[in-house]
């Protein structure tokens, strides 16, 4: 009997390892979405969730160009200030509701209500009527207007270039709540369960507007650790795997996976910033000395495997028409030379803060090294993010590095959060520039995309001058995907990808 | 013992640097939003009136909902509490067969090349921190061989590697104390009298010696029961499990506070009852114990 009973043991371990045989993909993330509620989406992951349950007015396209969604059409009227929206009347909500505009009014209106504690009130602050809703003062925004089922107009108080763009982030889902106080979507997904910390799993929408995913099933596991993502890759267990960069040359150097590897300029500026409201950053030729004193191209090649584009300034080059400046590059002799005129042929101390991760230190350590080179002695201070973001608020660190990715493909959004004197006093490097505040408004004005361009070249060129930041890369990611998988390429936007034409190849 | 504990953890949130609204709002928000924000969590008020009302919810049984999910914090727990047992249940069951068993083959071979392999074994699995086990289970057993799934759950096949990792330190500290038991016990007049009588190795070992043993085992199996049920962080974030430390390493990064509450709750309610689980069984297995109770 002992023998038996071995043997079913030994069948049950061993006899049930092999993989899915479900028409699935599987996906990872590094940690739970926040939440499928997308007025609470204010990270990538809940973004990229929201993307697979909802549908949006406009949705971005492979790259940063806004493409037709629910609406198939939309106009705005000469002031800048009224959008319209033809709507098209062939999408049904998972629960077989038709979705009509008036939805698309209650979906925004729920995002400024106070009730749903959105952190994505902003989108709206600048339609008609959204700060007398706010404050309960209305029970509606006048200036989300259902004209009828399919024509839904948006009316801003002012003219704000960029708002179609919000319109495709994850919190502007059409939505609609059903008699549980639960959120349905039109989208091409279904969620099917979902264990927290553990994994979720989506089922394909067969009644999808654009046709049903071509796959039956994704499965996205949370994961937080590197070296369990890529076991789980390589034993076949994921499909899509976005390379560590400390792993990076095992995948690319190895013949059987190199062609397997996607590579994606991502819309995103890493920098380290520079507190301006004290010195020695106060002085705009220290701020200059230390852009010119860090190689960044050698941190680029010998930390992220030659991987990323030199920033000459925060805005990435593909939103600049590629006529960004060039980046200052490492000369240490004018170095030297700006910290001498500064009155710092010394050196000084200063102190660089972090995040906790064990990978930044390798290139805040490098950058540290450099700064050496010209007398200046960095102290790095790690952090837990929320200890370290809190400090940046407050201004405590001299230098801090980080990285902004877009909300929404357009310059205005690497300008307005980060350097609107308002707001860059309050929480990053207090640098302050009238002339460039001018600039950001008239960019947020400006309807015409020639004069949109050259305001966002010379708010850059301003900012590469005045060097707020030590200017390092915008980021390449770099992706590898199963050999059987079909149809996938990586997107601009986090929250491009519905997975529609997606699928598996199996023999 | 707990409203202790549940008051030093909210002086400890209190005081500690970071702020939980920045954790929800991203890097994009506005002023008026923080301050909404703030006011709604009652994050505003003062630290005596939010200790009132954190003592006032919990002790009617509440413990409120997350900040960053705005799900209820005893739902996330109860979620994740079967996921925790499971693997706390199964790593000590790989420890105490395996550990115990080693130990009595290290001590009944003693100076054997047995005795010496148990010896090593013992001194690697209290000396290998649990992240290094783990990454090497995962990449010999997961992947070179692809005996097991890396990682993940969801059935026996998804438990081994897991319950190893996490029950490596435990089964080390078994082997060597049933080895140095085992050793001092073999020569009792007992033992010697049982042999006597002609009764079987097996017996001899199972039934006279090892009732012996039971104390300090049901000691160490009940502390390190209550440490993995409460906190098994490395290994769940390893292996992506879904469990109750994971949940509470997520809920202290974060300044998740009523997560934060809700997990040191528990974590205190476990140690608590795992305690009395182990001296009602201390009661059972040693009948001085049970005499004292009685006498008492």
């Amino acid at each position: 009997m002992n023998k038996y009973v071995i043997i079913s043991v030994l069948m049950i371990f061993f006899s049930c390892t092999g993989k899915s045989t479900e028409d699935q993909i599987n996906l990872v993330f590094y940690s739970d979405p926040k939440s499928l509620d997308p007025a609470l989406a204010t990270d990538v992951r809940t973004g990229r969730i929201c993307a697979l349950l909802y549908d949006n007015l406009l949705k971005f396209g492979k790259s940063s160009q806004l493409v037709p969604s629910i609406a198939k059409s939309w106009t705005v009227d000469k002031s800048g200030t009224i959008y319209t929206f033809n709507l098209r009347h062939d999408i049904h909500f998972t629960s077989g509701e038709l979705l009509t505009s008036h939805h698309v009014k209650s979906s925004f209106e729920r995002i400024m209500s106070p009730d749903t504690q959105s952190h994505r009130k902003w989108l709206f602050k600048s339609v008609d009527g959204a700060n007398v809703f706010e404050i309960g003062e209305s029970n509606n925004i006048s200036g989300f207007q259902a004209i009828n089922d399919t024509t839904f107009i948006i009316q801003l108080s002012e003219p704000f270039s960029p708002f179609p763009g919000f319109l495709a982030m994850p919190a502007a889902a059409i939505i609609m709540m059903d008699t549980d106080n639960q959120i349905i979507g039109t989208g091409p997904w279904i969620l099917k369960e979902w264990i927290h910390d553990g994994h979720l799993k989506f089922f394909r929408n067969d009644n999808y507007f654009l046709g049903a995913p071509m796959s039956e099933y994704i499965n996205i596991r949370i994961l937080p650790e590197a070296l369990p993502r890529s076991a789980e890759f390589i034993t076949g267990y994921l499909d899509i795997l976005e390379i560590p960069e400390s792993e990076y040359l095992l995948w690319a150097e190895d013949p059987k996976w190199n062609p397997f590897i996607h590579f994606n300029n991502e819309l995103n500026t890493y920098y380290i910033g520079l507190n301006c409201s004290r010195p020695p950053f106060n002085d705009v030729r220290v701020r200059q000395a230390v852009n010119y004193a860090v190689d960044v191209e050698a941190i680029i090649n010998s930390i992220n495997n030659g991987k990323g584009i030199l920033a000459s300034g925060p805005i990435p080059p593909s939103l600049l028409a590629d006529n960004d400046s060039p980046a200052y590059g490492y000369n240490q002799e004018m170095a030297r030379k700006l910290l001498s005129e500064a009155g710092y042929e010394n050196g000084f101390e200063v102190e660089l803060w972090q995040g906790s991760s064990r990978e930044l230190l390798m290139i805040t350590e490098n950058i540290q090294a450099q700064l050496a080179d010209i007398d200046i002695k960095v102290t790095i201070i790690r952090n837990d993010w929320n200890m370290y973001s809190q400090a940046v608020n407050q201004g405590k660190p001299d230098m801090y590095y980080r990285s902004w990715w877009a909300d929404y493909p357009d310059p205005e959004n690497f300008l307005t959060p980060l350097f609107e004197s308002g707001i860059s006093i309050r929480r990053w490097t207090r640098y302050i520039n009238p002339e460039l505040d001018n600039i950001i408004m008239s960019l947020q004005k400006e309807t015409d995309d020639e004069i949109r361009l050259s305001l966002s070249i010379m708010a850059n060129d301003i900012l590469h001058h005045d060097a707020p930041w030590i200017y390092l890369w915008h980021s390449q990611t770099a992706t590898i995907v199963n050999p059987a998988l079909r149809g996938w390429s990586p997107s601009l936007m986090f929250n491009a990808e519905k997975y529609l034409t997606v699928w598996k190849e199996t023999n | 013992m707990i409203l202790g504990v549940l008051t030093i953890s909210f002086i400890l949130m209190y005081i500690a640097p970071g702020d939980p609204v920045l954790a929800l709002v991203g890097d994009y928000y506005d002023e008026d939003t923080l301050a909404q924000l703030r006011h709604q969590l009652g994050l505003d008020r003062s630290a005596i009136t939010q200790y009132g009302i954190f003592m006032k919810r919990i002790l009617s049984g509440d413990l409120g909902n997350s900040f960053v999910t705005q799900r209820p914090v005893l739902d996330d727990i109860l979620e994740k509490i079967p996921f925790t047992l499971q693997l706390a249940t199964a790593a000590m069951f790989i420890a105490v067969v395996v550990g115990v068993l080693l130990g009595i083959l290290s001590a009944l071979k003693k100076d054997t090349i047995w005795d010496k392999a148990s010896i090593i074994i013992s001194l690697a699995g209290v000396s290998a921190p649990v992240f290094w086990v783990a990454l090497l289970l995962i990449l010999w057993v997961g992947v070179y061989l692809q005996w097991l799934p890396p990682t993940g759950y969801g059935g026996l096949k998804f438990l081994v590697l897991p319950a190893i990792a996490l029950g490596t330190r435990s089964l080390a500290m078994m082997t060597r104390l049933t080895r140095a038991f085992m050793l001092d016990t073999m020569n009792e007049d007992y033992i010697v009298t049982a042999r006597s009588k002609g009764l079987s190795e097996r017996i001899v070992i199972f039934k006279h010696a090892m009732k012996n043993l039971a104390i300090p085992l049901i000691t160490i199996i009940g502390l390190d029961f209550g440490s993995y049920m409460s906190g098994a962080v490395l290994t769940e974030s390893i292996f992506g499990w879904p469990g109750v430390g994971r949940f509470a390493l997520n809920a202290i990064m974060k300044r998740d506070f009523p997560a934060i509450q809700g997990s040191v709750l528990f974590m205190a309610l476990i140690f608590v009852v795992v305690n009395i689980i182990v001296d009602i069984i201390y009661a059972w297995a040693d009948p001085r114990v049970r005499e004292r109770l009685v006498d008492r």
